[in-house]
């Protein structure tokens, strides 16, 4: 009798123990399936291709920053034109309604913020940190010729551009 | 009750629970599989970006941008509205309103003004000038059909016709389709049992060919893509858009469908008699 009532106590031991497991392997087969999705949904990363596509914006088209010839309509890259370098301007000629880009533009120690200066403060710490609540940045220096407040040109003036997209 | 009797059953009881929650474990990852199949995350999020961004290249450049897009790589037809503030949002066309639209914001142009649109269309032209930016639909164009061998199903077909209007226009149409379609080895059927291939004519909202199918997916999806190729020969510039789409659960059709090897819903917005040849030419076309 005392045999038949260990060999009910093992059993039931085990169905204790199959509990758990069970519903770890529920989790587990739960958590793939979701990653693997995310993983493919996630795949098509084009932050980027969006910075560069700002920065070529920013450098070449007539909304930018470079001058602009407008009786001949050509654009003069390497040329940076001082007027441009202004907040309001690039907002107006580079419209964007989203909350997920910020850069800073410096030329010649003058700096001009797109779309603002909070915007750039509060998007700057994030680049700092890795995963989806981190930004990607991107950094250009270069030298530009630049045309100062008394109309000459002064070349080798140091430009960087450093812009910024939050992952989410 | 003995003490055997009761672990006996208290052991039952456990292996039911256990049997339970497998079964629902089991048939949870089913249905994630079965929607992660028929999800377009993937290609709504793909297209906003890739569309948005060649909006927003184009609008950097002085000159003309002439591009003609094809949309194809989603599982089910998807449509998207571009807006004046350089938003585009992408959605699924036939369950718009269960899905959520994927938006995505791009950068834009203060001299080139964007033109709203919806683009419902597989085929549509990016048209960009130093002006405006505008999108447009284009006519849909003829397709490849998937290679499957259907000659082999010529054999004593049993066809059944059917229409949800009740127009003399709409039962001379079904008249003349059912007329082009008899003969040798084919025979058109009065009931809905033991049918081979169903054909019903339902009234389309738009200038679209929409096909609905229940089962049978890839010779369904043959045979409405030689019906598509023939009504684009006769009619080349009346259409935008086609779709194949799994027939609604709450349709009056759906039975109809379930009872027949192949069967198909047909939506167009014009019953004309032109329209009819094209139709059986398909069909023929279909079983060699």
């Amino acid at each position: 009798m005392s045999t038949m009532d260990d060999a009910s106590e093992g059993e039931s031991k085990w169905i204790l123990e199959f509990i758990p497991k069970l519903i770890f392997l529920g989790i587990a087969i739960t958590v793939i399936v979701v990653f693997t999705s995310l993983l493919i949904v996630n795949n098509v990363n084009t932050s980027n291709l969006e910075m560069e596509v700002f920065f070529n914006k920013l450098m070449y088209s007539s909304g930018g920053i470079s001058y602009h010839d407008v009786d001949t309509g050509r654009i003069y890259m390497g040329v940076i034109d001082p007027s441009k370098l202004d907040h309001n301007y690039l907002i107006q000629s580079l419209p964007y309604e989203g909350k997920r880009f910020a850069a800073k533009i410096t030329v010649y120690h003058q700096s001009v913020y797109y779309p603002n200066e909070s915007s750039y403060l509060n998007l700057k710490p994030f680049t700092a940190l890795d995963g989806p609540s981190g930004a990607d940045t991107l950094d250009r220096k270069f030298t530009s010729a630049y045309v100062n407040e008394n109309g000459q040109v002064v070349d080798n003036t140091p430009v960087e551009i450093e812009i910024m997209r939050s992952r989410t | 009750m003995k003490k055997g009797e009761e672990k006996l059953s208290n052991k039952l009881i456990f292996y039911s629970i256990v049997f339970v929650l497998v079964a629902v474990i089991i048939f949870s990852m089913f249905r994630f599989v079965s929607n992660a199949l028929d999800d377009t995350t993937f290609w709504r999020y793909y297209y906003s970006r890739d569309i948005g961004l060649i909006a927003s290249m184009g609008q950097s450049g002085r000159g003309t941008l002439d591009m003609q897009y094809e949309m194809v790589n989603a599982e089910k037809p998807l449509a998207f509205d571009i807006y004046p503030n350089n938003t585009i949002q992408t959605f699924e066309w036939i369950n718009s309103e269960k899905n959520l639209p994927t938006s995505f914001v791009f950068f834009g142009s203060g001299e080139t003004k964007l033109v709203q649109n919806r683009v419902a269309s597989k085929y549509f032209n990016i048209f960009i000038t130093p002006d405006k930016a505008e999108f447009t639909s284009e006519n849909l164009r003829k397709d490849s059909c998937l290679f499957l061998d259907t000659k082999q199903d010529l054999k004593n077909v049993k066809m059944y016709f059917d229409s949800s209007l009740n127009s003399p226009d709409l039962e001379n149409f079904v008249k003349t389709v059912k007329q082009g379609l008899l003969k040798p080895k084919m025979a058109s059927s009065k009931y809905e049992q033991g049918i081979d291939l169903t054909i019903i004519f339902i009234k389309g909202a738009e200038d679209s060919i929409n096909f609905f199918y229940d089962h049978n997916l890839r010779r369904n999806e043959r045979l409405s893509c030689m019906i598509k190729n023939k009504l684009l020969e006769k009619f080349p510039d009346k259409f935008f858009a086609s779709r194949l789409t799994k027939i609604p659960d709450n349709s009056i059709w759906k039975r109809t469908l379930e009872n027949s090897d192949i069967g198909l819903v047909i939506a167009l917005k014009d019953y004309s008699f032109e329209s009819a040849v094209p139709i059986v030419a398909g069909v023929n076309e279909y079983y060699g």
